[in-house]
């Protein structure tokens, strides 16, 4: 039977991970007598576990635990835990967490009337609105200018996020998607609707 | 025994995973201590594995917990306690690792520790220098080699290598097919060969 070199390595990595099925395990164990390549593959898997493993040990021996849970007890909601107590609590924290990148970050840069006035032209009234037509059209037609690379979107694929609520002093909002490495930057504008 | 007899007669330490949410729920917070102690080490490891910086990774550490407090009434109890709070972990240290957007130097703690103090963690060799430096040397060069990760990479291989987990598990986890943890744990795999080449 012949395999390409990839399928033959990711096969020895099944076999080492211990997640062959049906009569791999076999067909890895004959290729390991056969080829050497295969073996010296497994041999490198092992290498990397054994100096991943002894890198975070390491890091995880050096950990002072002690006082660990004392550390999160005393930042855990008080009374009994129900669904509403958890998320009041998540939301205070969250407002905090908020209140202090904006602190971290300084108040956001006003808008200049001298070099910027075409801006704050454009982000009210009628403005506003073409500019969120143009969006769209940007938003429609921009996907099909990236290319295909994995990292960027390709045309054909579902872009909508859903944004239940933004707390943003400006137009603009960076939102980063906790599935993607990509952050979007999506334009608010506030309709009837909403 | 009825399956309550045995809860209440089981020393709290022993009690399953499950066992000890029931009772957090019922308002028992300190078996949310004997959980924390239970998976403390392992998810500051995880966080480590992601983050590489151990600050960072207690800090992640104790917000996971924190959260997964909050969040544990919402919590399904027919999935697994240990994979749910590892999605938490992966999450949390991959959003504060964005948000943080530090450029750490090369800071593999270890380097910093005598020889002693490495042996110490585990078995390793001693009495012989050139070993111990090889080790030190493939120490670093794997730190090094490991932030270049992708992030799902970096997660899948931490899971993997230090959790024991199953593709399964780890898909799971990373809320994906278990052919892409495959996939994922083969390219960062080969990445890491490449780079550890050199070492050897």
């Amino acid at each position: 039977m012949s395999m390409t070199n990839e399928e033959r390595d990711q096969l020895i990595q099944r076999y080492y991970d211990g997640e062959t099925l049906g009569n791999e395990n076999a067909l890895a164990e004959r290729l390991l007598d056969d080829d050497p390549e295969a073996r010296s593959l497994l041999e490198s898997l092992r290498t990397i576990s054994g100096a991943i493993r002894t890198e975070v040990d390491a890091a995880v021996a050096q950990e002072d635990f002690s006082s660990f849970w004392d550390d999160v007890a005393v930042r855990l909601p008080k009374g009994p835990l129900t669904l509403e107590t958890g998320q009041d609590s998540a939301r205070e924290a969250q407002r905090l967490a908020a209140e202090e990148n904006l602190l971290a970050a300084g108040a956001p840069e006003p808008i200049t009337a001298t070099g910027w006035a075409w801006l704050r032209g454009l982000l009210s009234g009628p403005g506003l609105a073409v500019a969120g037509a143009a969006l769209c059209v940007v938003a429609l037609v921009g996907p099909m200018w990236s290319g295909g690379d994995g990292s960027l979107p390709v045309a054909g694929m579902d872009q909508t996020i859903e944004v239940e609520s933004i707390d943003s002093p400006g137009a603009f909002v960076m939102v980063v998607q906790e599935s993607s490495e990509v952050p979007a930057i999506v334009w608010v504008t506030e309709t009837e609707e909403g | 025994m009825g399956a309550a007899e045995k809860i209440v007669n089981t020393p709290l330490d022993q009690l399953e995973d499950r066992e000890l949410i029931e009772r957090v729920l019922d308002g028992e917070q300190a078996s949310y201590g004997l959980l924390v102690q239970r998976y403390q080490s392992k998810i500051f490891a995880v966080a480590y594995g992601v983050l590489r910086h151990r600050e960072d990774a207690r800090e992640v550490s104790q917000e996971v917990f924190i959260k997964a407090y909050r969040n544990l009434p919402s919590f399904r109890r027919d999935s697994s306690f240990y994979t749910w709070i590892y999605r938490i972990t992966v999450n949390l240290a991959i959003d504060f690792q964005r948000k943080a957007h530090r450029k750490r130097e090369t800071t593999f703690e270890s380097v910093k520790l005598g020889p002693n103090e490495i042996s110490a963690t585990g078995p390793r060799p001693m009495g012989n220098p050139s070993l111990v430096l090889e080790e030190k040397q493939l120490g670093e060069t794997i730190q090094l080699a490991i932030e270049q990760l992708p992030a799902d990479q970096k997660t899948a291989v931490i899971l993997r290598e230090i959790q024991g987990l199953s593709y399964k598990e780890i898909a799971e986890t990373m809320g994906c097919a278990e052919g892409t943890v495959m996939s994922r744990l083969f390219y960062a795999r080969k990445k890491l060969q490449e780079l550890l080449k050199d070492v050897r």
